[in-house]
């Protein structure tokens, strides 16, 4: 087992449990999806006020509700096409959210540097999501590229606990980049492939 | 096997394809910054071991961090090597 599938594998014991909870309860998995917003928000305004550390905290609480409320609707059997697509759309506005209490807290001390730099990476965040749904629309699936949103999200966690939020949005802004290219090279390839039948028969 | 499962061996294939007619170093860092694998990887290990590497080794003065406070372990070792 790889280092990442180990860590993987070990978190899911408790959400298992948490997820059981829910499941017990009736809870309706939208409403989870809510609840992990909310919490988002208090995350935002911690790091906002850079209170870095507390901010950590809350986000694995925000980001539990997000990790299970798939899997609670899964085993209610109460998975839906408006679950899925709730849950995208309050999924980027927890990602904008937290960047923007990182634009408000490098603001209030005047960098505008790192103002900028979270602001792109905020871009190509959201950038990164409706190239993949956009892709979607024409190709099978385009699922390519390293930054996708659990991984942005530990890297907020990483950041905010160690206190190092600005080499996090250095490499967030880069890989998502990255991943934006790798959508957009991998979608005209697929196109591209798709229309050389044609060329042939014309 | 399963679409998606069919699509990702599609595309590995695909890539290592695209790849053959570069030399091994470049092969590598074209499938770094054309990434196709999956989570749990050895590949993926690797670029997270890369990741954290750079937020926590990097001197926060470097990269001019307005929050963060101490050398960083690069900056702790360079100034230790410094006497």
């Amino acid at each position: 087992m790889t280092f990442t599938g180990l860590i993987g594998t070990v978190c899911m014991f408790p959400l298992r449990a948490i997820i059981r909870v829910c499941v017990l309860l009736r809870i309706h998995p939208n409403v989870l999806t809510f609840v992990g917003v909310l919490i988002n928000l208090l995350a935002a305004w911690a790091l906002a006020t850079g209170r870095f550390v507390t901010a950590g905290g809350i986000m694995i609480a925000a980001n539990i509700f997000d990790f299970i409320d798939g899997k609670v609707a899964r085993e209610m059997g109460m998975e839906s096409a408006f679950g899925g697509f709730w849950d995208s759309v309050m999924d980027r506005f927890s990602d904008l959210a937290l960047f923007l209490g990182l634009v408000y807290l490098y603001s209030s001390v005047h960098r505008t540097d790192y103002v900028v730099i979270t602001v792109m990476a905020m871009i190509f965040t959201v950038l990164t999501s409706y190239a993949r749904a956009r892709a979607e629309s024409v190709v099978a699936q385009c699922k390519v590229g390293f930054m996708e949103r659990p991984e942005r999200i530990v890297l907020f966690m990483i950041g905010a606990f160690t206190n190092r939020m600005a080499g996090v949005m250095w490499v967030i802004l880069v890989l998502s980049i990255l991943t934006v290219a790798d959508r957009i090279f991998y979608t005209w390839r697929e196109l591209e492939r798709g229309k050389a039948p044609e060329r042939v028969t014309v | 096997m399963s679409q998606p499962a069919d699509d990702a061996l599609r595309l590995h294939k695909e890539i290592a394809g695209a790849g053959t007619g570069l030399p091994q170093p470049l092969r590598a860092v074209w499938r770094t910054l054309y990434w196709t694998y999956e989570r749990a990887t050895w590949q993926y290990d690797v670029m997270v071991i890369a990741i954290l590497a750079f937020v926590w080794l990097t001197p926060p003065a470097w990269i001019g961090d307005p929050h963060a406070s101490g050398l960083g372990l690069l900056g702790w070792l360079t100034a230790w090597l410094r006497g």
